[in-house]
């Protein structure tokens, strides 16, 4: 008995070594490439470093986190990101629970509906906002040709993306359009492994429509609503590109996303110190609401 | 046998200097970098391939710089001495800020006695052009395309109007900024609600800056105040702005360029604007797209007497190169020859920074353009230049929108250029 335990603990330890060995890449790689940045660009944020004028960073401490907070172009583009965040959030679950809910009733073949919602994802995001860029235009955009030239529309046309509120709205459809397909296959997924039986009694208990939506099915959507909640709050607060080539931030600084600022700061002015230091701000107000999110969705 | 050693020593002494300058001969490869835009506008293949062709056992490789965010790459490498580029071309000085604060770039004309040679002389070159490569007095850039602030018209809208100049045989050129507001009212067009023919577009996008500098230089003769730093306070600027927002108002004056720079240069070599007021260069877009004798030049209020705002495309040269006098003799052959200079101002329009070039234009704006470009001003050398590009154009649309007042939009000014570090490099 004495014999088969040693034997099994020495095979354990060579398990284990193998272990080690297999594992080993994988830990160098996340060490030279996520925690190795991650410290360096906490210290980073912790001094001065202008990459074209100063030699090397100066150590500040938190001066450069006092600044952002004093900082009130920094300030208006948590609020634009905040009116951006909250109108994508709310559009982009929705859209995808009813696009999904759709697809879940419509028994027959979707598949080229799926195809349709997911085709956004694929085409990428910079190519699809040049696009929107140009077909939003005043005078030469596609839009308005269609609602004057087409629809004989001429007083609905608008300078979408030079004026408010239409800009923020624009970038938000945009954005929209982009990621509703996403939302809209977890969803489904969501849908699809609720099992059979289960609604099935529900429709034996006489739950019908609305019922069956509000009482069975959205109730045991929650896992799925935690993990579409938090890809629609991570991809609302790290929105950049539509904002950046849509409406290029304007007018004035009514679409200047956080982003868009912290871009700035780091590869604009080359303040990698302070730009280092909104970054991490930005990465604490990502992960804070994403808990609040799972919290939200554990207790509904 | 003594005599014979030291025939023998002498020669080996020879042969080891021989060797020596042989060995410190530059290589005969250099690798030439730009913009996509830049690659094609300048004919840098057609250049180097002549290049090539007069030099046997030259080689000259070209790559395309991704964009200008990449640039402290570049700094990062010439400060450990190496690099993969021997001639990198850039948007203009204030790119190069990174690396003349490291002293990583030859200067011009100090190292590399650039303008001894005859038909390189300074005079030789168009004055704004060398103004933009000039870094705290020394030529860190050597211009090689160079544009000028300028307002492209549409000749048939502004025959139509009647504001054509018979004597000129040119569009009128305005003499204050209500007389372009009046123009652009009179070519504006609306029917059925959608605007038919835009009156004018101005460069209100992130190139806003060079914008208010154009119209600064041209309406006051100076974009510094009394102690030599920029300034935008005056009696005039204020009342542009107020012209500006009466324009932009009404719709006469286009906002398209707040969401895109080329907004007004897409919409101009359509047909659709009559007016762009931008760079000069796009009224040769229209003739190419539209046909010869469709656009031509005016300029901005006071601009033909006061200048403009230039800016140009710098080539710079590391000293982390192998090769600098290679790369020089590339710039001078290739990028400042003939047909470069001659082919960008012809099918691009983009302005030669050699003056001589200019006899070879195919249209008569270009001489036009050249006395604007002569003494037209660029971009401040401040330590803080960038700013300029980042921050300006959102105060001046919020003031056209109307979101903040006239005094507002001042103050908003002038605390980014107090915020500014203006220090040179």
């Amino acid at each position: 008995m004495a014999k088969i335990k040693r034997s099994l603990s020495a095979r354990q330890r060579i398990k284990a070594r193998y272990g080690v060995v297999f594992v080993l890449p994988a830990f160098l790689l996340a060490t030279v490439f996520m925690i190795y940045p991650l410290f360096a660009s906490l210290y980073l944020s912790l001094t001065k470093y202008n990459f074209a004028f100063d030699t090397k960073p100066q150590f500040i401490g938190i001066e450069n986190y006092v600044k952002a907070f004093n900082d009130s172009a920094f300030i208006d583009s948590i609020g634009v990101t905040a009116v951006y965040s909250i109108l994508y959030f709310v559009l982009v679950m929705l859209g995808g629970l009813i696009l999904a809910l759709m697809l879940f009733y419509a028994k027959g073949k979707t598949s080229v509906f799926r195809t349709a919602y997911f085709l956004p994802i694929v085409i990428p995001l910079s190519l699809s906002s040049f696009i929107f860029n140009w077909i939003l235009q005043k005078n030469y955009g596609l839009l308005n040709y269609f609602l004057a030239d087409i629809l004989g529309a001429g007083h609905l046309t608008r300078e979408w993306l030079s004026t408010n509120p239409w800009a923020m709205i624009s970038i938000v459809v945009v954005s929209v359009w982009a990621t509703v397909g996403f939302e809209t296959i977890l969803f489904l997924n969501g849908l699809q492994a609720l099992p059979e039986d289960m609604l099935e009694a529900g429709i034996v208990d006489g739950a019908t429509g609305f019922r069956t939506l509000f009482s069975i099915i959205l109730p045991n959507l929650r896992e799925t609503f935690a993990v579409t909640g938090i890809w629609a709050i991570l991809q609302a607060l790290k929105v950049y590109i539509v904002p950046s080539l849509v409406t290029w931030g304007g007018p004035g600084t009514a679409t200047t996303v956080m982003y868009m600022y912290v871009y700035r700061q780091s590869f604009t002015y080359l303040e990698m110190g302070y730009g280092a230091a909104l970054g991490f701000i930005m990465s604490i107000l990502i992960m804070v609401l994403s808990l609040l999110n799972m919290r939200i969705s554990k207790k509904v | 046998m003594k005599r014979l050693l030291s025939v023998m020593m002498i020669l080996a002494m020879l042969m080891s200097m021989c060797s020596v300058a042989l060995a410190e001969e530059e290589p005969q490869k250099i690798t030439v970098m730009g913009l996509s835009w830049q690659i094609t506008k300048i004919f840098i293949e057609e250049a180097a391939a002549q290049f090539e062709k007069d030099h046997p056992g030259v080689e000259v490789v070209i790559e395309t710089l991704p964009d200008y965010a990449s640039l402290p790459t570049y700094a990062v490498n010439w400060m450990n001495g190496e690099t993969d580029v021997d001639v990198l071309l850039i948007g203009d000085a204030n790119n190069a800020a990174q690396f003349v604060s490291r002293d990583l770039l030859y200067d011009f004309e100090e190292d590399l006695k650039f303008f001894e040679e005859e038909g390189f002389a300074k005079d030789d070159f168009l004055g704004v052009g060398l103004l933009d490569g000039t870094i705290n007095d020394k030529q860190y850039g050597m211009p090689i395309i160079c544009e000028a602030y300028a307002m492209n018209c549409n000749n048939a809208a502004m025959k139509e109007a009647g504001l054509w100049d018979e004597d000129r045989d040119a569009p009128v050129m305005p003499e204050t900024w209500d007389d372009v507001y009046e123009y652009a009212k009179k070519l504006h067009k609306v029917e059925d609600g959608k605007v038919a023919t835009q009156g004018a577009v101005i460069q209100w996008g992130s190139s806003t800056f060079a914008t208010l500098i154009a119209a600064k230089q041209g309406m006051d003769g100076t974009i510094y105040d009394e102690n030599g730093i920029l300034s935008f306070e005056s009696e005039n600027f204020r009342k542009m702005l107020e012209v500006w927002q009466k324009g932009a108002k009404e719709g006469v004056f286009s906002k398209e360029t707040y969401a895109d720079n080329m907004a007004g240069r897409n919409s101009f070599k359509a047909g659709i604007t009559s007016l762009l007021l931008e760079t000069g260069g796009a009224f040769v877009e229209a003739d190419v797209n539209l046909g010869p004798g469709t656009a031509s030049l005016s300029c901005f209020p006071g601009g033909y007497e006061n200048g403009s705002y230039g800016f140009s495309t710098v080539a710079i040269i590391p000293r982390a190169t192998k090769s600098p006098k290679l790369a020089a003799q590339f710039i001078k052959e290739g990028l400042l020859g003939k047909n470069s200079q001659t082919g960008t101002l012809n099918v691009y329009g983009k302005m030669p920074a050699l003056a001589r070039y200019f006899e070879n234009a195919e249209l008569k704006d270009w001489q036009f353009l050249q006395v604007v470009a002569n003494n037209s001003v660029c971009t401040p050398k401040y330590k803080g230049a960038t700013k300029l590009s980042t921050e300006l154009h959102p105060i001046i649309q919020s003031y056209l929108d109307e979101a903040i007042t006239l005094d507002e939009c001042m103050d908003k000014l002038q605390a980014v250029i107090d915020s500014m570090e203006k220090s040179a490099y």
